[in-house]
């Protein structure tokens, strides 16, 4: 780590008891490496890492999260083959831990995966180039727009991303030993044979003596496909298999991936471009050099295998955002050192200048908004007010001075600026003008705890998870009789859903009517029977 | 140089931020406490200029316009407005604070309810205690939210008291079922005095 950031030398201090005895006190070293990777872990992570509502996608999993544990993931009673089989056992996992599931089931385990996405490239990057380069890596990896939203409406699959990061990092510093083979067995079971491909893809593609496929690379994916592909075939039927396999050629390529990735990598990604000055490179021995040209390959074959091969880019997001952060913190660190020619020094002072002015009347604009009109985000407004002047006042500092380490200082003020906005602005108005919550929950407190409710056609996931009860789809309205349990069945239905109930399915009783989130109407129904008081149960 | 860029942008800042603060005071950058409650259902305000609220009818192609301020002056020129542009107009003036009667929330419900007169715009003074209580009446007994999420959504649109939720709650007719959810009387034995327990 540089000196000047994190090595405090004893300082000289005069006593002033008599004025005159001058010592030198031993300032302790409180800004370690360690604690700034917990600091940026814990401030763009966890802070707020499970506050953000659901998708629909997402909610899936959250969904089959409070199923029983199984080769597939169950979603309303069903065999759902589009999720991974890893990611919904530990999504099940960590529901039995929480006591139920919830949000948290699917946004915990992918933020912890986001986190260690971030510690083992640091931990790479301090093995090659030092605890700097250490620091910077995991801060543009997990400092970035997609990290910390970590959503997949910006293509973010951390656990799978976790697997492949992980067999990549091994068989670019080790090569294509058991404990890659090991990750790419990982690979295949958090985001399916998308995920596996990426990794072989690049193994082909890169080609490095010792990085190239093997029997040990190849042989625990291997097994683990076939270990699941049996437990799947003996639990449930071959063509809910099969149709697991086959799901992700129904996905289209994304011709947007690029673009996308690019945003999610904000504001570090654009700072790789300083790698194709000679003058960066130079100084790194011929394994960083290596391993940031791996990581440059790495992102490069992930945006072209995504943008044209159909079922690729729901996993290529986070190889891509990975790739582009390490090349652009080992040149950060590069740049850090100074010493630089002019051209590299002004494109890292340029592009930074841009980002924090960008982003500074971005903030200021809607901080000064915000702090006018909206009350309820007046004391966020007013931090974003201050973090943009600050980012834009130090911006216009680093233009006038070509300061490659203000430059860097610039992009640390804008990831924290967005993970404010980020977390006190949009999460908040996106759960209230978009989450389900509040319509789920007023669902699920006229139905006992425990009892499932039951629905005769597709609802929305996350309208589902959010009732907090398991939902199950009927196949018609006469299966109602067959389904398990004693006491009354509860139905949401539709209003012509409920008009039309047929004569031959079991008798139905109006709970209440509620009125959706676009003045439609939902009826919750259901059979005769008593109801079973909690303390009867 | 660096110190004269400093203090320009700051200068700027705050004065931009002030200007914006009083304008917006004023009404004139922003409708006071717009809000969409449910598109071409339910729309919520404070207190608007006659060419916002013209603006508003417009825009939104409103039907009914309810106030919940005390008749005067300007609660008759608003309803001239209303006549003027053929809008239904509706008092139901209550304390500023938001604890009005059932019948008079109810007429709100009814007004939403009517498809011929809606979207309805709820207005108070500032947009957050009356209105509030208002919309938290309509979540209850259309959308069946709970006491919770709607205690949420009012904290979220300013009212910083915890009384209104409540208030409105015992007004419901539509409840969960209360056999169901009625917390249980629960006797605490260990509170019975050392001297009073039977012997061993």
């Amino acid at each position: 780590m540089n000196n000047e950031t994190i090595q405090a030398r004893p300082s000289a201090r005069t006593q002033r008891v008599d004025g005159k005895t001058t010592a030198s006190v031993a300032v302790p070293r409180l800004v370690t490496p360690a604690v700034l990777l917990v600091a940026i872990t814990s401030g763009f992570i966890v802070l707020g890492g499970g506050s953000l509502e659901l998708t629909d996608s997402e909610a899936r999993l959250g969904l089959a999260a409070g199923e029983s544990v199984g080769p597939l993931a169950q979603v309303f009673g069903g065999w759902d083959p589009t999720l991974a089989p890893g990611k919904v056992l530990i999504s099940q996992l960590w529901a039995w831990l929480d006591g139920g599931t919830s949000t948290g089931a699917v946004r915990w385990p992918s933020a912890l995966a986001a986190v260690a996405i971030g510690l083992l490239m640091a931990r790479r990057l301090t093995q090659v180039l030092g605890e700097r380069a250490g620091v910077l890596a995991c801060l543009a990896i997990l400092g970035t727009l997609g990290m910390i939203d970590g959503s997949a409406l910006l293509g973010i699959d951390a656990m799978a991303g976790l697997a492949i990061i992980g067999s990549l990092d091994r068989i670019l510093s080790r090569g294509s030993d058991w404990i890659a083979g090991l990750w790419a067995a990982g690979a295949i079971l958090l985001g399916g044979w998308p995920a596996l491909a990426i990794v072989l893809l690049c193994v082909i593609v890169i080609g490095r003596p010792g990085g190239a496929t093997s029997m040990r690379l190849v042989v625990p994916p291997v097994a683990a496909f076939l270990a699941w592909s049996i437990w799947a075939i003996a639990s449930t039927r071959a063509e809910v298999w099969a149709a697991a396999l086959t799901w992700p050629v129904t996905q289209p390529s994304s011709r947007s991936l690029a673009p996308w990735a690019l945003g999610a990598g904000l504001p570090w990604a654009p700072l790789a471009l300083i790698w194709g000055w000679p003058s960066i490179r130079e100084s790194w021995d011929d394994e960083a050099r290596s391993l940031v040209r791996g990581w440059l390959q790495v992102a490069g074959i992930s945006v072209l295998a995504g943008t044209l091969i159909p079922g690729l880019s729901s996993v290529c997001t986070v190889p891509i955002l990975v790739g582009l952060a390490i090349t652009a913190s080992a040149s950060l660190d590069r740049a850090w050192t100074g010493g630089l020619p002019a051209g590299p020094r002004w494109s890292v002072t340029i592009l930074a200048t841009i980002l924090g002015l960008g982003w500074a009347g971005l903030a200021v604009y809607s901080g000064a908004y915000m702090a006018a009109a909206q009350p309820y985000y007046r004391i966020v407004a007013f931090v974003l007010l201050i973090l943009g002047l600050g980012t834009g006042l130090m911006a216009l500092d680093v233009i006038s001075k070509g300061s490659t380490r203000g430059a860097v200082r610039v992009l640390i003020l804008v990831a924290i600026g967005l993970k404010v906005a980020h977390s006190d602005v949009y999460v908040t108005e996106t759960n209230y003008r978009f989450g389900k919550g509040p319509w789920g929950r007023a669902v699920g407190q006229y139905v006992p705890p425990r009892s499932p409710i039951y629905i005769t056609h597709d609802i929305s996931p996350a309208l589902a998870l959010a009732t907090e009860h398991p939902v199950r789809r009927l196949r018609t309205e006469v299966h109602l009789k067959a389904e398990p349990g004693e006491g009354p069945k509860f139905v949401l239905l539709t209003l012509p859903e409920f008009e039309h109930w047929p004569d031959l399915a079991p008798k139905i009783l109006k709970v209440r009517v509620f009125q959706d989130e676009y003045g439609g109407t939902r009826v919750l129904a259901r059979t005769e029977g008593r109801l079973i008081r909690r303390d009867q149960e | 140089m660096r110190a004269g860029i400093a203090l320009i942008v700051i200068v700027t800042a705050v004065a931009t931020t002030g200007y914006m603060t009083s304008e917006t005071r004023r009404n004139q950058i922003v409708w006071d406490h717009w809000d969409e409650v449910k598109r071409d259902m339910l729309y919520r305000s404070g207190q608007l200029r006659p060419e916002q609220l013209e603006e508003a009818i417009r825009r939104y192609n409103l039907k009914t316009v309810v106030n919940f301020q005390v008749p005067g002056p300007g609660v008759e020129a608003e309803r001239a407005l209303c006549k003027r542009l053929n809008v239904g107009f509706l008092n139901l003036p209550m304390p500023g604070d938001g604890f009005g009667k059932e019948p008079q929330f109810r007429e709100v419900l009814a007004a939403v309810d009517d498809p011929a007169r809606r979207p309805v715009l709820v207005h108070c003074a500032r947009g957050t205690c009356r209105t509030g209580a208002a919309v938290a009446m309509y979540r209850y007994e259309r959308d069946g939210w709970t006491i919770e999420d709607v205690a949420a959504e009012m904290n979220r649109q300013t009212y910083r008291q915890a009384w209104l939720p409540g208030y409105v709650y015992a007004m419901v007719k539509d409840r969960p079922n209360g056999e169901l959810f009625e917390p249980q009387v629960v006797r605490d034995d260990a509170m019975t005095p050392a001297s009073q327990e039977p012997p061993r």
